[in-house]
């Protein structure tokens, strides 16, 4: 048919087209942003020529990486900034996700748990973190302390909307299969809630981070936060930057490395997303 | 005098580049028809043969690759109040009570405030939506939904009407109320009606005309003329012999095309 | 009115419960003088601390720094998220930037900013504005994106131009998303603000419970924790509540969760 030949030659000339235009835009959606950074950052130093030791040059702040990299504290530093949130997210998923199904599951629970977890949730750890350090003094433990609190009330959250938005019919099914409300739980509820608490658990790291960040600042000897918060009375802006580049790299590593694939590996996988 | 056709479809090709896949579809291959003046024309043909692609393009909302519209002897060359159109998927605003979602079009056109609550009052009636008035969509049903956003079409009084499957996302008693409501409601209207549709019945006792078009790559198929004026069809005429020869042959001409489709399709995945 | 009142007594009961248990594990010794105060010790120094006017005075510095900030960043971020809403090439090729940013919003600038800046206001200004306009923006052109292509359609065909678009249907449809994104970041303002307080000012409610501790008058800090929580319950209530009453909720956009 002559159609689908125009069809054919219209689709390949536009083959072509597009292939040319997704390279540039590869380029300029990737490399793009970054570069415009950059050229900000160098164009401020130019122009509006602050004092040096305030505003560093991107070399100096490579070259200082590189220097906390060869004497070692980097790999200190974020090694133990690394193993405080992972100790933080030991104590407080589990504790998260096991309140979250009580509250989800028994009204009486919901009933005298919730308003109080509605309030302490509405306290950011940071405001507590004084008081942690009566406690238990200026040390690890402390921090831990304070960045379990911002990853609990996340996951307690989603949980229970988790386990409250598996749909009713699941559980009918199950009984009318002859299923008990232990295969209820463990068959329809647990894998139904289980995205919305990775869900929880993702957002719940992202208020863990900046908490351990803050707290390392004001309690820690060593760590991230504390790296640039020493770095500032030392007048060394460059650390400060490169130490924010780095939180904010951990961060990012953390989240599309871990959380982001433990998310969508589950949700996908199971056809959960409706987009 | 001889009333020249008030939309005019001429050698119509559409291509469309998928967004997510960026394959290049040929959605329309040539096509052409003409429909007079307070003409009620109905489009029905497989699902994906580019029905709805016609009355976007119609609409003014996209531009043919190839091939020229023009609505009143002008071309069209964007969307314009001139084309009303009706979406399957409602599209009534959830933010505006029914009131002011059928004052709207009016409200854009600088109508002022009191032509605007006559006209709306007007059509409140006319499509039985008192009561409602301040109501969010939320609130109603979809078949109310669905009046409210002819309502809002018909405020604006357009030349044409353009219908995208409007019965679609109903339920079938839904479907048949508002069809039949349609059918009443057209005879006091002036305006010209181009509906798609995917259900041959609904074609069939709509349409003075029905234009029948093939599977993807869409093209027309055959133009029927429907033997029972419109004025004379009622929910009897379903069991008027002239009609019921006429549905089957748009029946038989339809399936002829689905199936096809569903043939190649078969073949393709194997 | 009878419902209401039941909710209400069923939501207060479990606080007399815990200052019950407080109040009981305090005064046994359960848990030592030296690490937590009791209830009256905490009501006593509330009491002192409203009648010397510091209570009044630290809150309402934490608040004024707080809601000037927040409106500020606020309207920077539903700016700037509606800029990359309404233009797809602006929203992709800002999108990673903004991403960078948010997840070192806050606190994590309170070090470069106090080596700009020194202390002061401007410092705790920067560090809630930072930690604000982020998460709006994000959210805002997330609001912007998701609204159904229908609605802009339907009203170019009713005649309507651009910006009967961005007035009518990218405003109101985007209000979801931006209203969960302001309420969250009125959480991390809250979180900036603290945390500035106690590392960079020598005011408000957050130095206050820091002060407390380094002397040791847990008293004081453990009122200066209630008073945040109370603070960001109320404002949740006063702001963000009535809100979502006028728009999203009459519109029936929200999903209620039994929660």
């Amino acid at each position: 048919m002559a159609g689908t030949g125009l069809a054919e030659a219209v689709r390949q000339a536009k083959g072509i087209e597009w292939k040319r235009l997704e390279f540039l835009e590869a380029i300029v959606y990737n490399v793009g942003p970054y570069f415009l950074l950059l050229l900000v950052w160098e164009g401020v130093r130019v122009f509006l020529q602050p004092d040096p030791r305030f505003v560093p040059d991107v070399r100096e702040v490579i070259g200082e990486l590189i220097y906390i990299l060869k004497n070692g504290i980097l790999v200190d530093y974020l090694s133990r900034s690394l193993l405080r949130i992972a100790l933080a997210a030991g104590v407080a998923i589990p504790i998260g996700i096991l309140i979250g199904f009580g509250i989800g599951l028994n009204e009486a629970i919901a009933n005298t748990l919730l308003p109080l977890i509605r309030f302490f949730n509405s306290i950011p750890a940071i405001a507590w973190l004084p008081l942690f350090i009566i406690w238990l003094g200026f040390k690890d433990q402390t921090i831990i302390l304070d960045a379990s609190y911002g990853l609990f009330f996340p996951v307690v959250f989603n949980t229970i909307v988790g386990v409250q938005t598996v749909p009713r019919v699941f559980r009918d099914a199950v009984r009318t299969l002859g299923g008990s409300w232990w295969h209820v739980v463990t068959d329809v509820i647990l894998p139904g809630s289980l995205p919305a608490v990775l869900i929880g658990i993702r957002t719940g790291f992202a208020y863990a981070w900046r908490g351990l960040i803050a707290a390392e600042m004001i309690v820690a000897a060593n760590g991230l936060g504390y790296l640039i918060f020493k770095a500032q009375s030392m007048i060394l802006a460059d650390r400060i930057i490169a130490g924010m580049i780095l939180i904010g790299l951990t961060w990012s590593f953390l989240d599309y490395f871990l959380l982001q694939p433990l998310e969508e590996g589950t949700i996908r996988r199971w056809g959960l997303v409706q987009r | 005098m001889e009333m020249g056709s008030q939309i005019c479809v001429r050698n119509v090709t559409h291509f469309y580049t998928n967004r997510y896949t960026r394959e290049t579809v040929l959605a329309l291959k040539d096509v052409s028809f003409e429909v007079d003046q307070g003409e009620f024309v109905c489009i029905i043909g497989p699902s994906g043969c580019g029905k709805s692609t016609l009355l976007y393009l119609i609409a003014g909302l996209m531009k043919p690759t190839m091939g020229e519209i023009r609505v009143d002897d002008r071309p069209v060359t964007g969307p314009g109040p001139d084309r009303g159109m009706v979406f399957q998927e409602f599209a009534i605003l959830p933010w505006r009570t029914v009131w002011r979602n059928i004052s709207h079009g009016l409200e854009i056109q600088g109508v002022p405030r009191e032509k605007r609550d006559e006209i709306v009052r007007r059509y409140i009636q006319l499509i039985g939506l008192e009561g409602f008035e301040n109501k969010y969509p939320y609130e109603l049903s979809g078949g109310m939904k669905q009046r409210v956003a002819l309502a809002r079409t018909l405020a604006c009084n357009p030349k044409v009407v353009l219908m995208d499957e409007p019965f679609a996302a109903l339920d079938v008693q839904t479907r048949i109320t508002l069809r039949n409501e349609l059918l009443k409601l057209s005879l006091q209207l002036s305006n010209t009606i181009l509906f798609v549709t995917h259900s041959v019945d609904e074609a069939a006792l709509l349409g003075d005309r029905v234009i029948v078009m093939t599977k993807r790559p869409g093209q027309v198929k055959e133009i029927v003329q429907n033997p029972i004026p419109r004025r004379e069809r009622n929910e009897r005429t379903l069991e008027d012999p002239a009609f019921i020869r006429y549905r089957n042959h748009l029946f038989q001409s339809v399936r002829a095309e689905v199936q096809t489709a569903e043939y190649e399709e078969l073949v393709q995945r194997s | 009115m009878r419902g209401r009142v039941v909710a209400w007594t069923q939501s207060v009961i479990p606080f007399i419960g815990l200052i019950l248990a407080w109040w009981i594990l305090t005064t046994t010794y359960a848990i030592p003088r030296a690490l937590f105060p009791r209830p009256s010790e905490v009501w006593e120094i509330f009491v002192q601390s409203v009648a010397d006017g510091s209570l009044i005075w630290n809150l309402g510095i934490s608040l004024a720094r707080l809601l000037i900030s927040f409106a500020l960043g606020g309207i920077l971020g539903i700016l700037l998220g509606f800029g990359m809403g309404l233009f797809a090439g602006l929203g992709r090729f800002l999108r990673p930037l903004i991403n960078f940013f948010n997840s070192i919003s806050g606190i994590t600038w309170l070090p470069l900013i106090m080596l700009w800046l020194g202390l002061g206001e401007r410092v705790i200004g920067f560090v809630i504005l930072n930690a604000v306009v982020f998460v709006v923006a994000l959210n805002t052109m997330v609001g912007v994106q998701v609204v159904p292509r229908v609605y802009e359609n339907a009203l170019y065909t009713l005649g309507g131009t651009r910006w009967h678009v961005i007035r009518d249907v990218l405003i109101p449809g985007a209000l979801p998303h931006m209203l969960a994104g302001l309420r969250v970041a009125l959480g991390m303002g809250w979180r900036a603000l603290i945390a500035g307080e106690i590392v960079a000012s020598s005011s408000g409610i957050g130095y206050q419970i820091y002060l407390g501790s380094s002397y040791f008058k847990q008293d004081l800090v453990v009122m200066g924790i209630l008073m945040v929580g109370l603070m960001a319950t109320l404002l949740d209530r006063l702001i963000f509540e009535p809100l979502e009453q006028a728009t999203i909720r009459r519109w029936g956009l929200v999903v209620e969760h039994k929660a």
